[in-house]
């Protein structure tokens, strides 16, 4: 029976590389619930990638189950790629184009048209800073301006479920200030987020879920107080990860 | 629909906001075209119209040495000197000028040749009148001595050994008839006319190319280089296909856009539909540079009869050929620099195979086999089937087929390997 409060269910997920015996994710299975910032946090390596590159369909999986908003991933990734965005770890915009040129590309791929599509980005645009940057070229902004866009390009067709993987990686406090505030915003009206980042301050504060992973499996998951409250002696979400996932350096 | 227009304008944008690439993509295949064209007919023209610069040193001052330096001063093959500043060169000087460049080649004839040719002619024609057999020894012989620059090609040697044969048997001839005449008049009362005077040629050749219907096409340099090399260059595509398809993957903007409600076939589809209006672009600029850029520089006008519509599908074709091994190219190799390298010796393999650098009639016998494996080989058969044998559809029909195919192919594999690579 399909729980209407979930937006994203997960089966006994298992994905192996080709060449590696050691699965990237181990049967793992978890809900994210409608409305939630979920957060995905786990060292390097530790599978994070992995599950948001299936989620978003770019991956397939060795074995398990995924449904989105009541679709399955398997056989309905048509229709599931009309309410999912997604904001890349990677600066995946054309620098050749300008602001305008990349959002109305992109709006227009995600099926948004004429002046519905000229306003949205109207609409955007100020409110994550860029509106006098609308027409230059992207290869002239700074590493701050294209997250921001970044961002912009996955959440211009309201996406019921968002995923964004780092979405403040390398930027200054301004510009991830501005990022973050947004996506409260944006979760406030109704989108379901998924959420990965190493910086554990900063998921502490924005996310209303987590789930820690590591090789490949999950390690802890709950509220923040639920997590603090079965870790005892640790301060803080670091302290936990620390704790739970060693001190060892991960490649 | 609307999506994939979304996708064509957003690849035309690209394309066209690199504006040093797209000059590239139409200034350098025009360069190539002019220049080998260029090249090709400055070649034809100096063996056959200015002249090679020969040296005749011609120490016989009888028959022999005076026809052969008339026809060689007639030939429009030769610019035949006789002297080296203002004198009549010695042997070693002729060596020595040929050995410097300052000519091609160096010819000398010996000092009574003609005189040894008649001896030899005039004891053998004796010795037939008595009833003996002929015979001859080395010291009969006579002996031109050819001096060739290092540098000569071996055809070229071939030719010229022809030419000074040509001309020599000829007045080889001419004594031989001369003495039996001699021979004849001693032992008859009555004289007979000089049998060397009589020279009429009996065995003429016309030569025609043998084409159908009556185009006026004439086969030249330009009607053989422009296709070749205009295949060549819109193969070259290749490199900034695969470099778009490999830089949309490496920015992450190729995942973005799988996240989205669009199909990888779709994502291909719109690149090769601005593409492939580049490569087209590129093919009207080269007709129009032959038919009538040429002419104004002294190359011969490209003619293209009234078969623009095949020449315009086979264009597409070829560029749909060149496309589709951009997409297995830039599906396949993994980095711009890996992509690069490969297609740009993949072509000029391709094109070696082909026929565009030499044709494959004078291919060795294995390289033969394996030229029909080249789309480039495919493509230029069809072209000089439209431009120069003036071929029905028909005929052409299965090279534009075979193009189509080869770029199904390259795009199947693409799609396999990318299915293959998703899958691990």
């Amino acid at each position: 029976m399909i729980d209407s409060d979930v937006s994203i269910d997960i089966k006994d997920l298992t994905r192996y590389y080709k060449g590696n015996h050691i699965p990237a994710l181990d049967q793992v299975s978890l809900q994210v619930r409608k409305g939630d910032i979920f957060g995905l946090l786990g060292p390097n390596g530790a599978g994070k990638t992995t599950m948001i590159r299936i989620l978003c369909g770019l991956l397939s999986p060795t074995n398990g189950e995924v449904t989105i908003e009541g679709y399955s991933l398997k056989n309905e990734k048509a229709f599931i790629r009309k309410i999912i965005g997604v904001v890349p770890q990677d600066i995946a915009l054309y620098s050749s184009l300008t602001a305008r040129e990349n959002l109305s590309v992109y709006g227009g791929i995600c099926g948004l048209k004429g002046r519905f599509l000229k306003e949205r980005i109207k609409e955007l645009l100020p409110v994550f800073g860029l509106e006098k940057s609308a027409d230059r070229h992207v290869e002239h902004f700074s590493g701050g301006m294209k997250r921001r866009l970044n961002l912009i390009a996955g959440l211009l067709h309201m996406p019921r479920i968002l995923f964004l993987d780092e979405p403040t990686v390398g930027i200054d406090v301004h510009s991830r200030n501005v990022i973050l505030e947004n996506l409260r915003e944006i979760n406030r009206n109704g989108t379901t987020m998924v959420y990965t980042s190493h910086y554990l301050e900063e998921a502490e504060n924005l996310c209303s879920y987590i789930t820690i992973i590591d090789e490949g499996r999950i390690i802890t998951r709950g509220t923040l107080a639920e997590i603090m409250e079965r870790s005892g002696s640790c301060t803080s979400l670091v302290d936990v990860f620390l704790s739970l996932t060693g001190k060892t350096l991960r490649d | 629909m609307r999506i994939f227009f979304k996708l064509v304008y957003k690849d035309a944008l690209v394309v066209m906001r690199d504006r040093g690439g797209l000059a590239m993509l139409f200034i350098m295949p025009l360069a190539l075209v002019l220049l080998m064209t260029s090249l090709q007919d400055a070649t034809f023209r100096s063996v056959n119209e200015s002249g090679i610069r020969l040296l005749l040193l011609n120490n016989d001052i009888d028959s022999l040495g005076l026809s052969v330096e008339k026809k060689m001063m007639q030939s429009g093959l030769f610019r035949t000197f006789t002297e080296i500043d203002d004198r009549k060169p010695t042997e070693q000087e002729v060596k020595d000028a040929v050995a410097a460049g300052r000519f091609l080649i160096g010819v000398i004839i010996p000092h009574g040749a003609t005189q040894r040719i008649r001896d030899k002619v005039s004891r053998n024609v004796q010795m037939a009148l008595s009833g003996s057999q002929p015979v001859s020894g080395p010291e009969d012989s006579v002996f031109l001595q050819v001096y060739l620059d290092p540098t000569t090609k071996i055809s070229f040697r071939e030719n010229l050994q022809h030419s000074i044969h040509e001309f020599s048997s000829e007045i080889e001839s001419q004594i031989i008839l001369q003495e039996i005449t001699l021979k004849i008049n001693e032992l008859l009362a009555i004289p007979v006319y000089d049998l060397s005077q009589v020279q009429e040629e009996v065995i003429f050749y016309r030569e025609e190319y043998a084409t159908r219907g009556d185009t006026g096409v004439i086969p030249n340099s330009v009607q053989h280089n422009v296709p070749a090399w205009t295949i060549f260059a819109m193969f070259f595509i290749v490199i900034p296909f695969a470099g778009a398809m490999i830089r949309e993957r490496e920015d992450g903007s190729l995942d973005r856009l799988l996240t989205m409600p669009v199909s990888h076939a779709k994502i291909l589809f719109s690149k090769t539909i601005v593409f492939l209006f580049i490569c087209y672009f590129q093919f009207i600029l080269i007709l129009i540079m032959g038919v009538y850029l040429f002419p104004l520089i002294g190359l011969p006008a490209l003619q293209t009869g009234d078969n623009l519509g095949m020449l315009s599908l086979m264009a597409l074709a070829t560029a749909l050929a060149a496309i589709g091994y951009g997409i297995a190219v830039g599906t396949i190799t993994r980095t711009h620099q890996q992509a690069s390298i490969f297609a740009s010796i993949s072509v000029v393999i391709l094109a070696a195979l082909g026929g565009i650098w030499v044709p494959v009639f004078i291919m060795p016998a294995f390289l033969r086999q394996i030229s029909v494996v080249s789309p480039l080989n495919w493509a230029l058969n069809s072209f000089y089937d439209i431009l120069i044998r003036n071929a029905s559809f028909s005929e052409v029909f299965p090279g534009i087929i075979g193009l189509c195919l080869f770029a199904l192919a390259c795009i199947l594999l693409a799609l396999i390997y990318k299915k293959l690579k998703w899958a691990s």
